[in-house]
């Protein structure tokens, strides 16, 4: 068997020993109590008696190494018939040096606890850390970004308050002077703030643009106008021509009609299209719902009613949910290009310009010519993270593609 | 005129008077009981005579009355009246003995000195002697009565309360009612020698009798003699008074079970009514027809009495905790006059125990080896018996029991006991006085009676004490509502708190961690008389953001090494010594972790339901959104502690110990 050799302690404050010189070598026999090494200390040289008889089969220190007490510097096998058979290392077990031993005793401890508190890691959050998070308007969504110090990446109170102190907020950084007036948010607003941000930081929005020609579309409003509005109690408008057109171009690519929820893309069923109205104050995006079930006048109805409802406030919470794609319609307001925001949790937005007239270049069979054309810029803001671009721009040029084309003749 | 023994017509019908209205009275509850408007009651028919007879020996308010719960008739003639005994039958808010807190019969009224009795049988024996030495100082010629059945005569309290009153002849008159039943056990499986009055005839000192309890007038005999002796200083007595239990033990028993209805119907016919009423009648003093008008007279009133009763008012429920302390938590006195540069805990006791001597002649200081010239077994109490004589400082006999109990009568009788208990490891055998006495007087009497007495107890390990000399004890004591416990780091906390607790109006018990008594770490400067440290103050021993520690004892010094053995910055760790744990300083642990949001309980004594479990669950509750990382507690192994210094080491929390917690919560 083998027997470990130490490093003996030669005083009470002694901590340390020298090798001075090996007094046998490797495959030497052994008897106890024979002196078979000489070590040095700061205060005595030594000559060190084998503990018991047998062969030396290892020597893991060096004349002059520095050994600490206690630690192995060789080995002897008392088994002396398997001595000759015994192989002897060809690499020596290196001394670790005295700094990498004493961090291994630290090591240990901190090991073993750093078991006894794992649990969930970065995405746990305490108590405190929530109600900090809550008070000072941090969605889950921008705590999921937080740097953390803590054990396993834990997000610590200290880091979410340090992470406070650096996000910018220009409105409490900004002087104020006389004529400054401070305006609580009001609740709405608060809300679409929250929303704003929260789909900026979730989404990975890129926009496409394509410019669309309403001209087919615009003289057929204006010749039906009338009969439309005597007929329906209300003006036919552009909406229900874009509403189709998106819907027809969802039906050609549904993944514009997904919501991406953890690492999962949910399908949806309907084709529920959120309206962005611009209301007093702020905006809501009620939900015309299923709208691959209606026809071209029942969608002229559904956005007319909805529209109607949403400026009297007569929508139930129904019905600002649920949407699977929207459409945002600034041309109201005479921009001709913008680009939204997506409306969480879908994956794309038509942002709809104003239609004006335009120069274009027409081509013929007679050659180019210039003519008069209502022209429209569409943008699509979508997801990046689920849509790519070859997605999004086949999906801008086929929603262009409805409109140009629409089957006038087959719309009511 | 016609006298009857001595006694007068008059004298006689007010004896009969008493009997019959205690008769009627038990008639009365039995009925009502069945009539679903009571749930307890306990009978003394068949005693009536001799609790009569002791009676009227005795002087209401003046003397001192521990009765059992079977001294109806003793209680009545003390002055009780039917609307006292029907009150407290009825649990109503007026009823004197508890205002409704305890079951009927347990008696208790501040103006007759009736001390509030509860439901352990025997525990009022060594509170008997309590009182006894308190009047043995007052030098008026008072006596304590004290009473049970004979059953009762089996527990140690009833031998260490006749070993004190014989020693130190106290004028305590122990009555033992013998109608041979504890319940349904006969005496002849109780009592050695199937009598009390030759089992109690070893005590020095102590008057024995052994009466007729059925015939009012040999126990009224016995009874004066005895009450001469004691007022005379002469010692205690035991009176055995035989009598017949005609109904059984209570209204949850049925004597029928073990007893036959011949036997019964022979005790009927000893009724001392019966026979009180004969004999007046055979000798000429009393007419037939006047027993019986008081006998229909008393009837009414019991019938009027219980109908004005049971229409009084229950107590508020909103008043169901009061009275569990005094409500009196004094301010202290914080300005601090050193008189010396540095003391030791344990001469800081003693200084503190001499001042407050010397300020109160109420206060006595007693327990095993602290008379001088020894002054304790860790000297706590040296000097004292020098300076204030024998009277005031003394030494307790091998009892613990005893020297709590009576404690308790003396704090009751207006003295300011403060004992020692050797060992905290000792404590146990005077846990029944500590639990259902001590913790409960006030609460129990409705605020009637108090017993603000002071239990000072070493506690605490490190010292290769073993199992039973290094015991911590908290655990026990904090859960226990209506003791203040006080539990000191270092010297001028010990004197201040032990100051206080001299002077408060409520029981503490003051552990003194023996390990710490002479160290150098818990020296301080000695402060003045005046300073005085109000209960529920922590001390913030360090100050720091990250981590708050929580503890008290041996353990605060441990809590600062291992913060300085960690080499941790300043301003990391915040260190709360707690120096009460009852009443608990949790505002100063709310507004801590408040800052850090991280807490660590260290004690001493044992983990499972240690005073950590109890300040952990507070934090989880009242903390719960302030908190940055799991509450966590370093404390004793769950095991005995052992005497070998290596196995102690592994059982006692230690400095490692506590940097390890440390580390894994600061890196949480």
């Amino acid at each position: 068997m083998l027997v470990d050799i130490i490093m003996p302690k030669m005083g009470e404050s002694i901590t340390e020993g020298t090798i001075i010189e090996w007094r046998k070598k490797i495959g030497d026999n052994v008897k106890k109590d024979e002196v078979f090494l000489e070590i040095g200390t700061d205060k005595v040289d030594s000559e060190i008696p084998a503990s018991v008889s047998g062969t030396l089969v290892e020597i893991l220190a060096e004349p002059n190494d520095v050994v600490d007490v206690g630690k192995v510097i060789g080995r002897i096998n008392t088994d002396t018939e398997a001595a000759i058979e015994t192989p002897v290392q060809d690499q020596p077990e290196p001394i670790v040096p005295k700094e990498a031993e004493a961090l291994q005793v630290e090591k240990p401890v901190r090991k073993s606890t750093a078991k006894k508190l794992a649990g969930k890691r970065k995405s746990f959050f305490t108590p405190v850390v929530m109600k900090i998070a809550n008070e000072k308007n941090v969605p889950m969504t921008e705590l999921d970004t937080v740097q953390g110090t803590g054990r396993g990446g834990r997000v610590t109170k200290k880091d979410l308050l340090a992470y406070l102190d650096d996000r910018s907020e220009p409105v409490t950084s900004s002087k104020l002077s006389m004529s400054d007036n401070i305006e609580e948010m009001e609740y709405m607003r608060k809300k679409i703030a929250d929303h704003m941000r929260s789909s900026l930081d979730t989404a990975a929005h890129v926009h496409v643009m394509t410019e669309v020609d309403m001209t087919t579309i615009v003289d057929y409003v204006t010749a039906k106008e009338e009969s439309f509005s005597s007929r329906e109690g209300f003006s036919l408008t552009y909406t229900p021509f874009i509403v189709t057109a998106a819907v027809k171009a969802i039906q050609r690519f549904p993944l514009m009609n997904c919501s991406l929820e953890g690492g999962n893309i949910v399908h949806k069923k309907n084709i529920n299209i959120g309206m962005a109205v611009s209301i007093e104050n702020g905006l809501m995006v009620p939900v015309i719902e299923k709208c691959e079930e209606a026809n071209f006048l029942g969608l002229c109805r559904r956005v007319r009613d909805i529209t109607v409802r949403t400026r009297d406030k007569k929508l139930s919470p129904d019905e600002l949910q649920g949407s699977t794609f929207s459409i945002s319609n600034f041309g109201v307001f005479n921009v001709t290009m913008g680009t939204p925001i997506i409306n969480q949790p879908n994956v794309g937005i038509l942002g709809v310009g104003a239609i004006k007239k335009r120069p274009v270049v027409i081509e013929t069979e007679a050659g180019d010519t210039i003519g008069i054309r209502s022209m429209m810029i569409l943008t699509l803001g979508f997801d990046h993270r689920i849509i790519d671009g070859a997605g999004g721009s086949q999906f801008i040029d086929t929603v262009r593609k409805e409109l140009e084309t629409v089957d006038l003749e087959r719309l009511f | 005129m016609a006298r009857l023994y001595g006694f007068q017509k008059k004298d006689l019908i007010h004896v009969y008077e008493n009997m019959v209205l205690a008769r009627k009275l038990d008639e009365k509850m039995m009925i009502l009981l069945r009539q679903g408007k009571g749930y307890f009651h306990t009978a003394c028919s068949g005693h009536e005579a001799a609790q009569t007879a002791a009676a009227h020996t005795l002087k209401p308010g003046k003397d001192w009355f521990y009765p059992y719960y079977r001294d109806g008739a003793f209680t009545t003639g003390l002055g009780m009246t039917a609307k006292d005994q029907l009150l407290a039958f009825f649990a109503k808010a007026d009823d004197p003995s508890s205002g409704g807190r305890q079951m009927p019969h347990h008696f208790g009224k501040r103006e007759l000195n009736i001390v509030t009795q509860s439901s352990p049988t025997g525990t009022q024996f060594l509170q008997a002697v309590g009182c006894g030495m308190a009047c043995k100082l007052n030098k008026e010629k008072e006596v304590v009565y004290v009473s049970s059945g004979e059953g009762t005569t089996s527990q140690g309290d009833f031998h260490e309360a006749l070993n004190w009153a014989s020693r130190e002849k106290l004028p305590v008159i122990f009555h033992i009612q013998d109608n041979e039943y504890a319940i349904s056990v006969h005496i002849s499986e109780q009592t050695s020698g199937g009598s009390v009055f030759s089992m109690v005839s070893g005590y020095q000192n102590l008057g024995r009798f052994d009466v007729d309890g059925s015939d009012y007038f040999e126990t009224h005999l016995a009874f004066k003699k005895a009450v001469d002796r004691a007022r005379k200083g002469k010692g205690p007595a035991v009176i055995v008074s035989h009598v017949d239990r005609l109904k059984p033990h209570s209204s949850s028993d049925d004597h029928l079970k073990y007893r036959t209805k011949d036997e019964i119907e022979e005790m009927e016919k000893n009724d001392p009514i019966l026979k009180f009423r004969d004999e007046c009648i055979a000798n000429k003093v009393i007419k037939k027809e006047e027993f019986e008008k008081i006998e229909i007279k008393l009837k009414d009133q019991v019938d009027q009495d219980a109908d004005w009763a049971e229409a009084q008012d229950h107590p508020e429920s909103s008043t169901a905790t009061d009275h569990v302390y005094s409500g009196k938590l004094p301010d202290g006195s914080l300005t601090m006059k050193t008189i010396n540069e540095k003391i030791v805990i344990v001469d800081a006791i003693n200084h503190a125990l001499a001042e407050e001597m010397e300020r109160n002649d109420k206060m006595i200081i007693y327990g095993q080896d602290i008379a001088d010239p020894k002054g304790g077994v860790f000297t706590a109490t040296k000097g004292l018996t020098d300076k204030y004589g024998h009277d005031r400082v003394f030494n307790g006999p091998l009892a613990e029991s005893s020297i709590v109990g009576s404690a308790i009568g003396l704090a009751t009788a207006g003295y300011k006991p403060v004992v020692e208990i050797q060992f905290g490891d000792y404590i146990w055998t005077a846990m029944m006085q500590i639990r259902n006495e001590l913790a409960t007087i006030r609460y129990r009497s409705n605020n009637a009676w108090s017993c603000p007495a002071v239990i000072r107890v070493p506690v605490g390990g490190y010292i290769h004490g073993g199992l039973c000399h290094s015991q911590s004890i908290d655990g026990y004591f904090i859960h226990m509502p209506g003791i203040y416990i006080a539990y000191p780091s270092n010297a001028a906390d010990a004197k201040g708190l032990l100051k206080m607790a001299c002077r408060m109006d409520d029981p503490v018990i003051f552990m003194e961690h023996k390990g710490i008594y002479r160290q150098g770490y818990a020296v301080s400067p000695e402060p003045d008389e005046d300073y005085l440290l109000p209960f529920g103050q922590a001390n913030l021993v360090l100050e720091g953001t990250d981590i708050s520690i929580i503890t008290w004892g041996a353990m605060v010094q441990q809590s600062i090494d291992a913060v300085n053995s960690l080499s941790l910055d300043d301003g990391v760790v915040e260190i709360i010594d707690l120096r009460t744990l009852n009443p608990l300083d949790f505002s100063t642990i709310n507004k801590s972790i408040q800052k850090t949001g991280k807490a660590l309980i260290v004690h001493e004594d044992n983990l499972t339901n240690g005073p950590g479990a109890e300040i952990s669950a507070l934090i989880s509750d009242r903390c719960f959104e302030m908190l940055d990382g799991p509450i966590r507690r370093v404390a004793s192994k769950d095991s005995p502690v052992p005497y070998n210094m290596y196995l102690e080491a592994k059982v006692l929390p230690q400095v490692s110990d506590i940097e390890e917690a440390l580390i894994e919560l600061l890196e949480y």
